[in-house]
């Protein structure tokens, strides 16, 4: 695929383009919407809004401002992000003092992306959401907060949460697998 | 973190585990949102040359529809909370006053009727209208192939698989539309429009024209969705939408806590649990009678 033509065409609303151009891009699309949500039906949700935002917005990504990927990609995430917003349920539980410290290990370092989904399974949908956005996808706490609406200290507490649960989960693995 | 290894900024198909649904599935689902909306996401299409055959199409369903109203029994449901499966042939009269309705039509579609509220389904399946008087309601088709025809003041709208809110006032003739999934095709003035997912709408009586509004509060619909956003709202405020969407009446025994504030988002939870997180974010007991759908809330709390 010559993805200059193939974005080119996507200008003109060529239906033939518009489907080159998902099809190349969707297992990585696939991928990033499948570390927010565990339902096929709000991946493909969030997938799909966000590609529908792509086609709108095609003629205003410039070339020379930075690659397609990226400039793609972070549209589908703020599009994932519109739907954790619809999706998340707020419940005001926080932690108060600075833990930013507490936070620097990553639980998902070195693991495969199969392993990665496991585990992010296993966590409620909105620590979930949390915890993709600053382990998976680098947003700081403030930024976080900022773009699903919530407080940081709320923030902290689902990052905390999901260090303890998976914490349970490793050391559980490592029972059972006799280390 | 080692990015490497999670390959997250790589194009590359290849780096990716393969997607539970498969591309075709997919591509089939997107193909279908570019035909519904081909200038974008929640864009309002103009068509006004389709408008006089739609018109025309769906104007002698309608006289017929008019017709089987003139021999149809005509009911009344007044003042009580009912869930009813509609029989054809049939002109149903929905006015509500202190509790909401729920009414399902023969293929599956959902109306969901507000307090206050005056509704007319007329016809028979497949062809069915339903005329919004006065009030808010809140319509949830299911069928991809549902021909319901929702009329409200000046305006006609069409969905297939959407939820739908409308609301209009008798008094200053005032429409208003939410399109919160799905797509709508809405006639006003012989022009016709499709709104998208998260379009919203009003027609006023003089100008008759579809303008863009903003899209209602969250708590307008909670009667029928069951999602509130509270922040920073006095209980006494949020009271009244839960007493709606849960068909329950509450109590407010201690006058020092009306003013307490809220602020949090529910969706779909069990109204004891919602109880639970602001028992203790505000301080107060409650008790909750399931039988005889009545909570009181007290306490010693006082807000300013």
């Amino acid at each position: 695929m010559d993805l200059n033509e193939t974005i080119e065409g996507c200008k003109k609303m060529d239906r033939k383009s518009q489907e080159e151009l998902y099809r190349h891009f969707y297992p990585a699309f696939f991928s990033l919407c499948k570390r927010f949500f565990a339902d096929e039906h709000d991946i493909l949700t969030a997938l799909n809004n966000g590609m529908m935002r792509v086609f709108k917005h095609i003629h205003q990504f410039d070339a020379a401002k930075g690659d397609f990927f990226n400039w793609s990609y972070t549209t589908i995430r703020n599009a994932a992000i519109a739907l954790i917003n619809e999706r998340k349920t707020i419940v005001t539980l926080e932690i108060k003092e600075s833990h930013t410290e507490a936070f620097s290990y990553n639980p998902f370092h070195d693991h495969e992306w199969s392993d990665i989904y496991w585990y992010l399974g296993r966590l409620p949908s909105n620590t979930r959401y949390v915890c993709t956005l600053y382990y998976l996808e680098g947003f700081s706490i403030k930024e976080i907060a900022s773009a699903i609406d919530m407080k940081e200290g709320t923030v902290k507490w689902h990052l905390s949460e999901c260090r303890s649960r998976l914490k349970a989960i490793f050391e559980n693995q490592k029972l059972n697998s006799g280390e | 973190m080692n990015e490497k290894n999670l390959h997250r900024y790589s194009s590359n198909p290849e780096d990716y585990p393969e997607p539970d649904i498969p591309a075709d599935a997919a591509w089939s689902e997107m193909d279908q949102l570019l035909n519904m909306a081909p200038v974008g996401h929640a864009a309002v299409k103009s068509v006004a040359s389709k408008s006089g055959s739609f018109v025309f199409r769906y104007g002698a369903k309608l006289l017929a529809a008019a017709g089987i109203t003139g021999v149809a029994t005509v009911l009344y449901f007044t003042n009580k909370p009912s869930h009813q499966k509609l029989q054809p042939a049939q002109a149903i009269v929905i006015q509500t006053a202190d509790h909401t309705n729920k009414t399902m039509l023969a293929d599956s579609t959902t109306i969901i009727i507000d307090q206050q509220s005056r509704l007319i389904i007329r016809g028979e399946q497949p062809q069915q209208t339903a005329v919004l008087e006065n009030g808010a309601a809140y319509f949830q088709t299911n069928d991809q192939h549902s021909h319901l025809i929702v009329q409200s003041g000046s305006v006609e709208i069409t969905t297939d698989s959407a939820q739908l809110f409308v609301t209009h006032n008798h008094a200053d003739s005032v429409t208003s539309v939410f399109v919160q999934t799905g797509s709508a095709t809405i006639i006003t003035r012989g022009v016709t429009s499709t709104i998208n997912a998260g379009g919203s709408f009003r027609i006023d009586a003089s100008s008759r024209e579809l303008k863009a509004a903003p899209p209602p509060n969250l708590n307008e619909m909670s009667f029928a969705t069951q999602i509130f956003e509270f922040d920073g709202t006095p209980l006494h405020d949020v009271i009244p939408y839960l007493e709606k969407a849960y068909d329950i009446g509450i109590t407010l025994k201690s006058d020092g806590m009306k003013n307490c504030r809220i602020s949090a988002k529910f969706e779909n939870m069990p109204l004891r649990q919602i109880l639970d997180i602001m028992a203790f974010t505000i301080g107060f007991d409650y008790t909750l009678d399931d039988i005889k759908k009545v909570v009181v809330i007290d306490g010693t709390n006082t807000c300013p």
